[in-house]
């Protein structure tokens, strides 16, 4: 009898892991094929030297040595930290404001709303292109408004500082109003009371923004630099086509690196390499992020 | 209720009708590729009643040329009717990474134009068809081409490639921007004065204080590897040793040739920040430049514009300089039809299109283009044969494109100061050893 | 005061925003090699031509790869919203031994992002044939489990209800999923498929290396593709990225409501 009973148990519950499990499969089946197999494969191809044909021969760590040993994986890796540092704080501030812009009641509020977050649905090609034309040293729109001004004109895609602030500025006026719209809608969830209250007790608005909105935007806050970390450390498609790298290798990313050697140079072994370090980094930060936000809540 | 029950029966319509048009296009890919449900189609179809066999054509020629090739193209399409040829245009830069996969997947061009430097890698890897078979069956026949072309594109005596031409560059010069300078000769030469890098910056300087507002010297920066190599190896330089085995490139010549350029550069007798220098001259707003011999018809035929053109001048000893040359490739997954189909393209490519080639100003490949009297009265052809004679190409290694993209990467780098010289060539020597011994 | 300085701070701010895009639209319609840069020639109405959009009309398949880029979002928002829905039904309906580590293996999914696996996942998409192909662009885009996670903490917040007496059969666990809980989280799907869409949309490096033939390209890898051979035609550029937009730009209009809603959703709880 308890045997009986508990061999059903046991046939219960392999049948619910089985049906819990079917309810997965389509998910997990892809992310097996298409993400774990290919993270393990990677770790696999860059053990070895490999050509777009095919395995060429066992090198240990070889790749690992050299790509550790030389200086432009720092330095490309730097790059696309320097890219998050540069626009992370542009676009989160700058979506704040256009937020608490547009969250008053104003004439015409759902068409401001409309045009910030406007670029965020064009291609990253086609806003590549405008702005590559935009700030064309000659014929480009940005230098001309410049020179009206009684500014000098700048050399935007060819020197090298200039050049990264060409794709921040790109950019941030394709994505920032995504951030914007996330904004609205945290600001929407802050009670209106509080603001209410905070009258009453006379405060000013700089009071109310920093101890009402900003902890009331906390949360969408952590998510958004989380988020916006990440997009920029993938920076690829506005580099590609805006600048390829250049001028010289100020503005080539880890993404575009890894690209080049792996696709370019044909030597998929050193790009493997290369990409599971990048896996490795991505790990860290995000191990980084988790232990800041953890630590702050508590 | 019901709505929910409309909803959910909305979500799987729109994904059922998805679904259809996806499949809709992937059988509309499939049939405009060289898939295999092509082969069994054309198959089936027995050979020439279902219409022409319809093959796809890479190739990387932007602006000028392009204009040629579609006129090439155009002119085979309507000579016969058995094949129709169609052609994608890729961006130069990134030419060989889309065709190095492309060959790897086997998912690509029938037909697409390679460089003869290129093709080592491909050839060793067995990716690309065999010509000697293929030639018989489109009456082709390799005596037709110069032989050190065809040498260029065979390997173990087994041609790979039908090498359409020969291009390098020439020293192009404004005639009105020069002569204002006065330094244009009596027979509209230029006067360069001593021959020598001080000569040459000489010459330039005089430029800039005669006719202000202009760039003395157009330098190809985007593709500054082309100048460099004219120069570096009028120095004697090289970039691997004789045996292939090694970087030979961190000496004292490379070094001299890019403090030449940065030189240049900074003394503004150059615009570095110019990212279309053949424009500037071709609009008449720089008064030298070393352009390919493949520009010649595009800036002749420029009303306004008055042009001269004569060999790079020996500014740092010897006359070699660098040349390339553009050959035609079928992979080898491509199916038999389509590969005779190919072969007749590349056949009337280089002979009869040679003659419009020609025109563009790259030095064909076909000995009857050269030798007939319509291409030696063309303007200058005499002086592109005479530069022809000292030309030097790319070491024929399996891992060219390697060190052509390390090449590339490193001299942007230091012309755009943010590697010194020395740094540069010692980076450059390290990078192609590592992959030499790869 | 201070209220109409910050009125015109905020439309500023628009004009600024908009300025790149109206140039691109006036600059299409000049003809080949005026750039618009003057006030002079923003306002000579003269010479404007269509010649620019029927230049590109004609010399690329720029539909063709709208529709490429159509179809690829399309099928991949809804099969991902179908898959992430049922997978969220497990996870927050059901209670099996293995769902600890397989949630975790399916949110590690968010950790790292394809861009950083290039190379073993074309390696992997090479070997089984599936390059040069829209499905070897949308099943790898399938694997990010941020619909998942969405969709899950929206079912988590549904009454228990429904699951009584239901927790066995698995039968009737796929009609409880099919006829209460994919309606009632209805909203929560469409925000993450628009989302969805957005992300497919903008995809650009993946489709970049893996598709090679013109027919197959997207509207992001054929742009470029066609735009490198016209460098010097501004205009040309200017239009093809200006019909490369408008689709999205009339689709957004429309949809404005819902696609603001979506993308908030997935960011306030994501």
């Amino acid at each position: 009898m308890k045997a009986q009973q508990a061999a059903s148990g046991w046939k219960r519950q392999l049948k619910n892991e089985f049906s819990a499990i079917a309810f997965l499969a389509p998910f997990l089946i892809p992310l097996l094929v298409f993400y774990i197999w290919p993270l393990l494969r990677g770790a696999y191809i860059s053990l070895h030297s490999w050509t777009i044909l095919g395995m060429e021969k066992y090198v240990g760590f070889n790749n690992y040595t050299k790509i550790l040993t030389n200086s432009d994986f720092y330095k490309y890796l730097w790059n696309s930290l320097y890219f998050v540092i540069l626009v992370v704080p542009i676009i989160i501030s700058l979506g704040l404001l256009l937020a608490l812009l547009i969250h008053r009641k104003i004439p015409f509020q759902t068409m401001f709303r409309s045009i910030y977050f406007l670029p965020y649905v064009l291609s990253v090609s086609v806003i590549s292109f405008i702005w590559l034309r935009m700030f064309d040293s000659k014929h480009g729109l940005v230098n001309v408004i410049l020179e009206t001004l009684g500014l000098s004109s700048v050399h935007w895609l060819t020197s090298p500082n200039a050049a990264w602030w060409s794709i921040v500025i790109a950019t941030v006026w394709w994505t920032v109003g995504f951030v914007m719209v996330l904004f609205l809608a945290g600001l929407q969830e802050i009670s209106q009371e509080l603001y209410e209250a905070a009258d009453i007790d006379g405060a000013s608005s700089f009071h109310k923004f920093r101890f009402i909105t900003l902890p009331g935007l906390s949360s969408v806050m952590k998510v958004q630099i989380f988020f916006q970390i990440i997009a920029g450390l993938k920076l690829f498609g506005q580099v590609q086509i805006m600048t390829n790298g250049g001028p010289g290798d100020t503005t080539n990313t880890i993404i575009r690196y890894i690209y080049v050697t792996g696709f370019k140079k044909d030597m998929f072994g050193l790009a493997a390499a290369q990409s599971t370090l990048f896996c490795i980094f991505m790990l860290l930060i995000a191990a980084v992020q988790y232990m800041v936000v953890n630590r702050k809540e508590s | 209720m019901a709505r929910r029950n409309r909803f959910t029966t909305m979500l799987f319509l729109m994904l059922a009708i998805v679904l259809i048009a996806a499949g809709c296009s992937s059988k509309g890919n499939s049939s405009a590729n060289s898939g295999k449900a092509a082969e069994t189609n054309s198959g089936t179809g027995s050979g020439g009643t279902s219409g022409p066999v319809e093959i796809t054509f890479w190739n990387l020629f932007g602006g000028g040329e392009g204009d040629f090739v579609d006129q090439i193209v155009d002119g085979f399409n309507g000579s016969q009717q058995e094949v129709k040829v169609k052609t994608l245009r890729l961006e130069s830069g990134e030419y060989y990474a889309k065709f190095g996969t492309a060959l790897a997947s086997g998912k690509g061009p029938d037909v697409a134009v390679a460089h003869a430097d290129r093709l080592a890698p491909f050839v060793k890897a067995g990716q690309l068809s065999a010509l000697s078979e293929l030639t018989e069956k489109a009456g082709f026949d390799f005596s037709e081409i110069t032989d050190s072309n065809v040498e260029s594109v065979s390997y173990d005596g087994i041609p790979y490639a039908v090498p359409i031409d020969t291009h390098f560059h020439m020293f192009y010069y404004n005639k009105d921007l020069l002569g204002e300078a006065g330094l244009l000769n009596e027979d509209g030469t230029p006067n360069f004065g001593e021959i020598s890098p001080e000569g040459f910056k000489q010459f330039l300087t005089e430029i800039k204080s005669k006719v202000p507002g202009i760039t003395p010297f157009s330098v190809n920066t985007p593709y500054f590897h082309e100048p460099f190599y004219n120069l570096y190896y009028q120095a004697g330089g090289s970039i691997l040793t004789d045996d292939l085995s090694q970087a030979d490139i961190n000496n004292e010549k490379a070094i001299d040739v890019l403090k030449f350029y940065l030189n240049l550069y900074d003394q503004g007798l150059s615009d570095i920040n110019d990212k279309t220098p053949w424009d500037t001259f071709h609009s008449g707003k720089s008064a030298t430049w070393f352009g390919g011999v493949w520009e010649a018809g595009w800036h002749l035929g420029e009303e306004g514009l008055n042009v001269g053109i004569t060999s790079i001048p020996p500014i740092f000893g010897s006359e070699t300089h660098w040349a390339a040359s553009h050959t035609l490739v079928i992979p080898e997954y491509v199916t038999e039809e389509k590969q005779v189909a190919a072969m007749k393209f590349m056949k009337y490519f280089t002979l009869e299109g040679g003659k419009i080639w020609a025109q563009a100003g790259h030095v064909p490949a076909a000995k009857a283009v050269t030798a007939s009297d319509e291409y030696m009265n063309l303007p200058y052809r005499e002086e592109f044969v005479a530069s022809q004679k000292t030309v030097k190409h790319a070491p024929k290694t399996d891992r060219y494109n390697a060190i052509d993209t390390v090449v590339k990467d490193v001299l942007q780098a230091v012309i755009f100061k943010t590697m010194t010289p020395e740094d540069g060539v010692k980076g450059m020597e390290k990078d192609i050893n590592e992959i030499l011994q790869n | 005061m201070a209220r109409a300085a910050i009125y015109s701070l905020t439309v500023i701010l628009a004009v600024i925003f908009v300025i790149p895009l109206v140039w691109m639209f006036v600059v299409s319609f000049k003809p080949e090699g005026v750039s618009a840069i003057t006030i002079a020639e923003w306002t000579d109405f003269s010479d404007l031509t269509i010649r620019n959009y029927a230049k590109v009309l004609t010399e690329s398949q720029i539909l063709r790869w709208t529709w490429n880029s159509f179809v690829i979002g399309a099928v991949t928002t809804l099969i991902t919203v179908i898959i992430s829905s049922l997978g969220a039904f497990a996870f927050s309906r059901k209670t099996f031994r293995s769902k600890g580590f397989l949630f975790i293996l399916c949110v590690s999914g968010l950790l790292i992002p394809t861009e950083a696996m290039l190379i073993p996942l074309y390696e992997t998409v090479l070997s089984i044939d599936l390059l040069d192909n829209m499905w070897g662009i949308i099943l790898p885009s399938l694997t990010n489990p941020l619909g998942l996670i969405l969709i899950k903490q929206f079912m988590d917040g549904l009454p228990k209800d429904y699951m009584e007496a239901a927790q066995i059969d698995g039968g009737r666990d796929f009609r409880l999923w099919w006829s209460i809980y994919l309606p009632l989280t209805r909203s929560a799907m469409i925000a993450i498929g628009i989302f969805y869409f957005i992300m497919s949309w903008n995809n650009f490096i993946w489709p970049y290396i893996t598709i090679n033939s013109e027919e197959n390209m997207v509207l992001s890898t054929g742009l470029p593709t066609f735009l490198s051979n016209n460098v010097l035609h501004v205009n040309t550029i200017m239009a093809a990225s200006a019909i490369a937009a408008i689709p999205t730009m009339i689709v957004y209009i429309f949809l404005q409501k819902h696609i603001v809603q979506g993308v908030s959703m997935t960011g306030v709880k994501g």
